[in-house]
């Protein structure tokens, strides 16, 4: 269906994907970098810059007047994290030749584009001082209205609670006070240390041939490969559950619990996977057969969880009268986990979808290079030889499941409730 | 071998396969070879507006929010959740509502004919029992307030309402606590019979099927299912006024920034589907070169502080509206309200639309329909929602190519009335 080509050229990873099934090919380039706050905030502002304009079209209207000529073709940019990194990636999509009536080097114009903006905050001087200032101001307007957002903001102080103390509790976009701070200087160092000492890979999916390899490797130069392993952080066992309230005037109480898994086996990264599925990350889970359907406690409640890191959060809309109840349930549904209250069939249905729906990634350009830079990652931990995830998802049995649920503790409640606090 | 119609669009290398079943079901295979991944939607026309109809004669006005509670309640069998035997079969399953149609979908990949037989029964054998309705109410309602608790969508919901008086369109498509409380089993029967006729329905396949094969499974199907009459629904579309229920109106959430959305109504007039469609496309070339992040009064507009990247705004059209919305989160409300009518004022008197901006519009256009073609899941959906609306989704590329820059200086000019809009701001609490 597809076949993947690695080479490393210029000291950089290339990666190639080859299918047919596409209408469009994308290119990703990624920065890889450990997390800090000031690192988080200053690579965010950068990577919204850097798409905005660049050095051959210094404006935005001129940069999307030239996307627009070339299909509209798709230029992003985003930061994630990623166990103890921060992600900055570079994307950009564009519509296969076969589609494009009149005479356009669709790849070649693509790469040098790609080129200029990853090469234009070098040249950042006092003339863009004011784009600088607009950009910051944007993404301040951003950080301030994402708090609008009542479930995202409840994640959020879920986050800064749990980890108080701790790199995670820092958000992949930056935060407020950091950003105040900001300079243009700040950016320029940022940018000149993602493109010198980053772990950076390149990657491609579409109907390309062996010419993209050399197209791609004009997009940067190093005099040596820049890499260092992709891990977590170091398991911490929680002491005791840390609770918090928040009060704000709406209809529903978000309510988030933050747990940690204490991993001791190599499988027990994917066996929380399986476990998720089973758990709350799925409509057949028991959050969602058991607190939903049948208590009809939240319409909306599911669980999710880094698996890299060993973090699961259960997060759920419900109303204000019923935090306590709630949390009792999520807690009696980890038990009957412990109780091994679930059939061999359920579990072995789990790993089905499980395999299924990593299948439907297949099925999207920016599906299929997300998975082979987790492959490029997997190759960088780890000097052994690594077993492919299907087979470890297969070996995962019952008693797994069992044992990893054991080892999952709850760490924080965290409540944004509606009324007031003293009502 | 099944009979059946293929067409193979060139321009996007596309091919549909189409077959009307004995009851009037119209089913539609589109190919996407190599995809690992079978998507399946089946669409009943009948959605959060049909609250009004006369069927075999008799004339019904049923509860507010119906057609999504029934879609709720499809899932819930006296053998159990059906969601739970998707997932059984290796699938996940969905649904929604929208205001003209209630789909149900699956997505798999393998199982795949296990899966769509669950999907066929379940929408087409009901099963409602006065204690599965009474249990719903508790969940929906859990819903109808997380949807109260997102401010974007209040904002959009209260501009609707500002603007139409007695269109359907403004009422909530899950209803309010009190209208779904008076909900009952006999009204989720005679919605189902009224609506999930065969005849009214639609099913899309996207993905690398064995085509022959597959409809002729359908077919079989089909084929058991009792004899129904053809369905015979008559809706009933109140009256509109030309003029805005509401020229302004402010409520208080939980917002950091104050959030505004202007509403500009014209009436549906009697224009007829192809008509819609390239009003429908001229007025997307028109907004995005007057408010576009290349325009110049955008640029203006962001520079002086007014917009900032939350600026959007959309035409829409069919049977029951006609609007132009621009939302925008910003401290300055009133002048924000004010550039934009300016602007719109200025742009209907100046010359300001031109072929090679139009030109490059319709590249980016096509390019953005062609990455959308990628998805199956885009690819079902577009084709069902083009296909009530009379438009067949693989014709878009000539309707865009064939725009001519005076559609688009007519459309936007007749299609804004600046003197007939409502403004809705959000702001935080005093």
């Amino acid at each position: 269906m597809h076949n993947v080509e690695k080479r490393i050229i210029n000291n950089i990873p290339i990666v190639k994907i080859y299918t047919e099934k596409f209408k469009t090919v994308v290119v990703s380039v990624y920065f890889r970098t450990p997390l800090t706050a000031k690192g988080a905030t200053t690579r965010s502002l950068l990577s919204r810059m850097m798409v905005k304009r660049t050095s051959t079209y210094p404006t935005n209207a001129k940069l999307l007047e030239y996307l627009a000529e070339h299909y509209g073709a798709h230029l992003t940019s985003n930061v994630v994290k990623k166990g103890s990194d921060h992600l900055l990636k570079v994307s950009i999509e564009f519509v296969n030749d076969k589609f494009i009536l009149e005479d356009i080097d669709m790849l070649g114009d693509i790469t040098k584009l790609l080129k200029d903006v990853l090469h234009t905050p070098f040249l950042y001087d006092e003339e863009d001082q004011l784009n600088f200032d607009r950009e910051k101001r944007l993404l301040i307007n951003r950080l301030k209205s994402m708090k609008d957002n009542y479930a995202q903001r409840a994640f959020e102080e879920l986050l800064s609670t749990m980890f108080e103390d701790e790199a995670y509790r820092h958000l992949s976009f930056g935060d407020i006070d950091t950003l105040e701070k900001l300079t243009l200087e700040d950016v320029k160092c940022a940018h000149q240390q993602m493109m010198d000492q980053d772990d950076m890979s390149i990657l491609v999916a579409g109907k390309v041939d062996d010419k993209v390899f050399d197209a791609l490797s004009e997009l940067h130069e190093r005099s040596e490969q820049a890499t260092y392993p992709y891990k977590g952080y170091p398991i911490i066992e929680p002491k005791e559950v840390k609770y918090k309230t928040t009060h704000l005037q709406i209809e529903q109480a978000k309510a988030n619990l933050g747990f940690r898994v204490l991993y001791s086996e190599s499988k027990d990264p994917m066996t929380l996977n399986v476990f998720n599925q089973i758990f709350g990350g799925s409509s057949s889970s028991f959050l969602f057969t058991n607190i939903r359907e049948k208590m009809s406690l939240a319409y909306s409640i599911h669980s999710q969880v880094d698996v890299k890191n060993g973090y699961m959060f259960v997060l759920a809309g419900v109303d204000n009268n019923n935090v306590e109840v709630f949390k009792d349930a999520v807690l009696r549904e980890l038990k009957r986990v412990v109780d091994g209250d679930f059939e061999e069939s359920f579990l072995e249905e789990i790993k089905r979808n499980m395999l299924s729906s990593r299948m439907e990634s297949m099925d999207k350009p920016r599906g299929l290079i997300s998975l082979s830079y987790n492959r490029l990652l997997k190759e960088l931990s780890t000097t052994k030889e690594t077993k492919e995830w299907t087979e470890v998802l297969q070996s995962i049995t019952k008693d797994d499941v069992i044992n990893l649920a054991k080892k999952i503790k709850l760490d924080t409640v965290f409540t944004l409730k509606g009324g007031n606090e003293n009502v | 071998m099944s009979n059946y119609e293929s067409k193979y669009y060139d321009q996007v290398d596309e091919t549909v396969h189409k077959k009307v079943m004995d009851n009037g079901l119209e089913v539609y295979i589109i190919d996407k070879k190599g995809y690992n991944k079978k998507f399946v939607t089946y669409t009943t026309k009948y959605g959060s507006t049909d609250n009004h109809f006369k069927t075999k004669g008799k004339v019904y006005n049923v509860p507010d929010g119906i057609a999504h509670f029934l879609e709720h309640k499809m899932f819930d069998k006296e053998s159990g959740d059906v969601f739970n035997k998707f997932s059984e079969h290796g699938a996940s399953a969905n649904a929604f509502t929208s205001v003209d149609r209630t789909s149900y979908l699956f997505s798999t990949t393998e199982n795949f004919k296990k899966n769509l037989t669950l999907l066929m029964n379940m929408v087409e054998i009901p099963y409602f029992t006065s204690e599965k309705v009474d249990k719903e109410i508790g969940i929906i309602n859990e819903e109808i307030k997380m949807y109260q608790d997102n401010p974007g969508y209040r904002l959009y919901h209260e501009t609707l309402n500002a603007m139409y008086e007695n269109s359907p369109v403004a009422i909530d498509i899950a209803g309010t606590l009190e209208s779904i409380s008076e909900i009952t089993a006999e009204h989720l029967y005679l919605c189902h019979e009224t609506f999930y006729a065969p005849d009214n329905m639609v099913m899309i396949l996207a993905g690398d099927f064995d085509v022959n094969d597959t409809f002729e499974f359908i077919e079989t199907h089909q084929n058991k299912r009792p004899a129904v009459d053809q369905s015979d629904i008559e809706r009933f579309l109140p009256e509109e006024p030309y003029g805005v229920k509401e020229q302004s109106k402010e409520l208080n959430l939980q917002v950091t920034t104050p959030k505004v959305m202007l509403g500009f109504k014209v009436l549906p007039d009697d224009a007829d589907d192809q008509l819609k469609a390239r009003r429908d496309a001229a007025m997307l070339f028109a907004l995005d070169m007057v408010f576009g992040e290349q325009s110049p009064y955008y640029e203006d507009l962001l520079e002086r502080g007014i917009v900032d990247d939350s600026f959007n705004f959309s035409y829409q059209e069919d049977d029951l509206v006609r609007h132009t919305l621009m939302a925008v989160e910003t401290a300055e409300v009133d002048t924000f309200t004010e550039e934009i009518v300016r602007i719109i004022e200025e742009v209907k008197e100046e010359d300001f639309f031109s072929e090679t901006r139009l030109r490059s519009q319709k590249r980016e256009l096509l390019g953005d329909y062609l990455t959308s073609l990628n998805s199956p899941e885009y690819v079902a959906n577009q084709f069902t929602k083009y296909l009530f609306d009379g438009v067949d989704l693989y014709g878009l590329p000539e309707l865009i190519e064939s725009i001519t820059l005076e559609e688009v200086i007519n459309f936007f000019n007749s299609s804004i009335d600046v003197k007939n809009f409502s403004k809705v701001v959000v702001k935080g609490h005093d």
